[in-house]
């Protein structure tokens, strides 16, 4: 099969399928016209909007399967699903999370919730509809992002964030942890809680003897190293949910802090090693590990096992290559 | 970790197909450049299995796919010639193109290649050849 995504590489997504999918045989390869810090570049080619313009018509003859990604297609105004579907080809639309968070919507169920990444809910409204005139399923990676688009689509398939997990040899904590190292990584402050995370680490530096590091401004690689030393790990506590980070501590061995939804939290597997604390009592969920030093490891441990389960890019791509074959022209 | 799972895809950032000619061209100025490039395979498919012989020739300048019919560029002597027997997909190992391609592009016209062959096997639009590139 060959097969296309593009065109905004998130948190390595789209390589790591796509070098699953080639593993396999099929010739696939993600179109990058997002250029950050962080770098990605396996199984990607990093271009720009006016080449993949440029190019659309031999992309759009050349590849089966459109795996497109954030709510955006290869030409403007979404003019390309038009064509593919006319060639009789498939496609399918992987949703975020940031893409379609209606802002409303988002806060029924999360006070702590920051949606201002998002664009108004008229023009995720219009992408929508414009989108699903011609693309009939969409994927997401949980229930969080699943209830935005659920209305539009025929089909929402949830399948968990992917990883490679070859260069994430897990490094458990110790099981006497004498003196913590704590890692947050803001991508995004607002949208992860930094503010409060700080300040929660603020507070707990006044009773307990421990290291904080804040992780930015590196590319992913270096990022990943940082990680690797860290005790505890604490992520995003305002979405609701957990991202690509939370995923990558625990495949490293780490314990994970982050904020899942109290309706979400039976929609995961109930094996979930994450400790759930949002900005009202992240000082008690960081303290709990302070005071409990055996947690590290434990949760450490667990957290391995469950991306192992869930997250490798074997048992994620098993479920995508399920899509693809299941899709309607 | 297999072959492909190694090699970066590239699809024409120019392509024209008339009967059993090609003119292609691929922008692989974009391999990051601390990656090494250990191999670069053209593959070309024709509509039906063909009999005969593939020729080769590098695009020695510029040109447009819109106007290619009414200017052909100029091609240098034939570089590579492949025998075929009753295939539809043929490769080229193109490896040696792969400094000049990435490293100085605004002479990268790509290649041109013509299928000599008495039956209906021809190249067509709707399936453009593609180049494998094998990197480290």
């Amino acid at each position: 099969m060959r097969i296309f995504h593009g065109k905004l590489e998130i948190a390595g997504q789209m390589g790591t399928m796509c070098g699953e999918l080639k593993k396999r045989g099929h010739l696939a390869t993600g179109y990058n016209t997002f250029h950050t810090y962080l770098g990605y570049r396996d199984h990607l080619i990093n271009t720009n909007m006016e080449e993949l313009v440029n190019t659309s018509h031999h992309l759009i003859n050349f590849y089966d399967v459109f795996h497109f990604h954030y709510a955006t297609s290869l030409l403007d105004g979404y003019k390309d699903l038009e064509i593919i579907k006319s060639k009789g080809k498939k496609m399918v639309m992987h949703h975020w999370g940031n893409d379609v968070r209606f802002h409303e919507q988002a806060r029924e169920n999360n006070p702590y919730v920051f949606t201002g990444d998002s664009p108004p809910n008229e023009v995720i409204h219009s992408r929508l509809t414009e989108i699903t005139r011609y693309v009939d399923e969409a994927i997401v990676q949980d229930y969080e992002v699943y209830t935005y688009v659920q209305p539009y689509y025929k089909k929402v398939h949830v399948i968990p964030i992917s990883i490679d997990l070859a260069p994430f040899t897990p490094a458990y904590p110790p099981g006497k942890v004498r003196r913590p190292l704590i890692v947050h990584a803001p991508t995004q402050q607002d949208f992860k809680g930094t503010v409060a995370i700080e300040a929660a680490i603020q507070e707990l530096q006044k009773s307990y003897d421990f290291e904080y590091k804040r992780i930015e401004k590196m590319n992913h690689e270096q990022a990943v190293e940082m990680y690797r030393a860290a005790d505890l790990v604490v992520d995003q506590i305002r979405c609701g949910s957990y991202g690509l980070l939370s995923v990558e501590s625990m495949a490293l061995g780490k314990p994970v802090i982050t904020y899942i939804r109290s309706d979400l939290v039976e929609k995961f597997p109930s094996e979930l090693p994450i400790m759930n604390a949002n900005p009202d009592n992240i000082v008690t969920a960081i303290q709990v590990f302070l005071e409990n030093p055996s947690l590290y490891e434990e949760l450490g441990r667990k957290g391995r096992s469950y991306a192992e389960k869930y997250h490798a890019k074997e048992a994620v791509v098993d479920q995508v290559e399920q899509v693809y074959a299941n899709l309607r022209p | 970790m297999n072959i492909l799972e190694k090699s970066m895809l590239f699809i024409p950032n120019r392509y024209s197909a008339h009967g059993k000619e090609i003119y292609v061209s691929y922008n692989i100025a974009v391999i990051p450049e601390d990656m090494e490039v250990l191999s670069m395979k053209l593959i070309v498919t024709a509509n039906v299995p063909a009999t005969g012989t593939l020729v080769l020739r590098d695009i020695a300048h510029g040109w447009d796919e819109q106007y290619i019919l009414k200017a052909r560029p100029l091609c240098t002597e034939i570089k590579d010639t492949v025998a075929i027997s009753g295939v539809k997909e043929i490769e080229f190992d193109l490896t040696r193109l792969s400094g000049p391609w990435r490293f100085d592009s605004h002479n990268n016209h790509g290649v041109y290649v013509v299928l000599e062959s008495e039956d209906d096997a021809s190249f067509l639009l709707e399936d453009p050849p593609y180049l494998l590139v094998g990197t480290m």
